[in-house]
C-alpha cells in the first residue's frame, strides 16, 4: 500500500481532484507495475515513480485544457482552461463536487488551508514543494523527475516557500 | 544602516538553503549573527521554518481510510483486468 499511497498523494496534489487522482495513480502504477523489472537499480524506483506520475499528470492536464471549463475555483471564481504553466492552474482547482465525502475527507486529511494555498502556486513550483518538502526527495532527484537543472530547482523552490508562506497568511 | 539593508538581502536570498543546511559554516553563521540583531529577518526565518513544517507534517499524515481502501480497490481491479501483470 506505501507505493499506492504515495503515488495518490502525489497525483492528487498535483492534479488538484480525486477522480483525475485516481485515474493517474492507476495508470502511472500499472506503468510502473510493467516495467519493475527493467528499473535496475532499487534506489531509482523512487525517482521513476514520480516521474511517471509526473507525466500522466501532465497528459491529464493537457486533456483538461481541451475540455469544457466545469470546474469551480477555491475562491469561488469560474476556472478557465488556461495551459500557462505560470499562470493559476485550473487543474488544481477543486472540483464542483467540493461538498461531496470523499473531497471533505481529503481537506480533512491536507487540511483545507494548505490545499488552498498549494493550489495558489504555479504548477511546476507546487511540484517541486511536493517532492522535496512532502516526499523527502534530493534536489538531484527532484531535478532528474522535473527535468529541470538542480540551480533551478533551488530557485525555484526558494521562490515557492516565499509564495506559499504569503498564500498561507491570505487562506 | 546599508550594512544592515544588504544582509537582510543576503538573508532573503539565501534563506532556502540555510534551511536546507546546503550553507558553509562561515555564512551559517553570518545569517544567524544578523538574525538575531534584525526582527524582520527572524520574522521570516521563523515563518518559512513554518511553512515547510506544515508541509511535512501534513505529509505524515495517513490518508483516510475510504481512500486508502478505494484505492487498493482500483488497483486490484485494474491489476486484474490487465494481462501483463498476471
Amino acid at each position: 500500500m506505501r507505493v499506492q499511497a504515495v503515488a495518490f498523494r502525489f497525483s492528487f496534489l498535483v492534479c488538484g481532484n480525486q477522480h483525475d487522482a485516481e485515474d493517474v495513480m492507476q495508470e502511472a502504477l500499472l506503468k510502473t507495475y510493467r516495467h519493475i523489472t527493467r528499473i535496475e537499480r532499487p534506489e531509482a524506483f523512487r525517482t521513476w515513480l514520480f516521474r511517471t506520475v509526473r507525466n500522466f499528470c501532465l497528459m491529464k492536464r493537457r486533456k483538461r485544457v481541451d475540455e469544457p471549463a466545469h470546474m469551480l475555483s477555491l475562491d469561488g471564481q469560474p476556472a478557465g482552461g488556461d495551459s500557462s504553466s505560470d499562470r493559476h492552474d485550473a487543474s488544481m482547482d477543486v472540483a464542483d463536487g467540493a461538498k461531496r465525502p470523499d473531497e471533505l475527507a481529503l481537506n480533512a486529511w491536507l487540511g483545507r488551508r494548505l490545499r488552498t494555498a498549494l493550489a495558489g502556486l504555479a504548477p511546476v513550483d507546487r511540484m517541486i514543494v511536493l517532492l522535496r518538502e512532502m516526499e523527502g526527495l534530493s534536489t538531484r532527484e527532484v531535478a532528474e523527475i522535473t527535468k529541470l537543472s538542480e540551480d533551478n530547482v533551488k530557485t525555484r523552490l526558494h521562490r515557492a516557500r516565499s509564495r506559499l508562506r504569503d498564500l498561507l497568511k491570505e487562506a | 544602516m546599508a550594512k544592515r539593508i544588504a544582509d537582510c538581502g543576503m538573508v532573503t536570498e539565501r534563506l532556502s538553503a540555510f534551511l536546507d543546511g546546503d550553507l558553509d559554516a562561515a555564512e551559517c553563521g553570518r545569517i544567524a549573527r544578523h538574525a538575531k540583531t534584525c526582527p524582520r529577518c527572524t520574522q521570516l526565518t521563523a515563518e518559512l521554518r513554518r511553512t515547510v513544517g506544515l508541509c511535512q507534517r501534513a505529509a505524515k499524515t495517513p490518508l483516510p481510510p475510504e481512500l486508502r481502501r478505494r484505492a487498493r480497490a482500483s488497483i486490484r481491479r485494474l491489476l486484474e483486468k490487465d494481462p501483463q501483470t498476471r
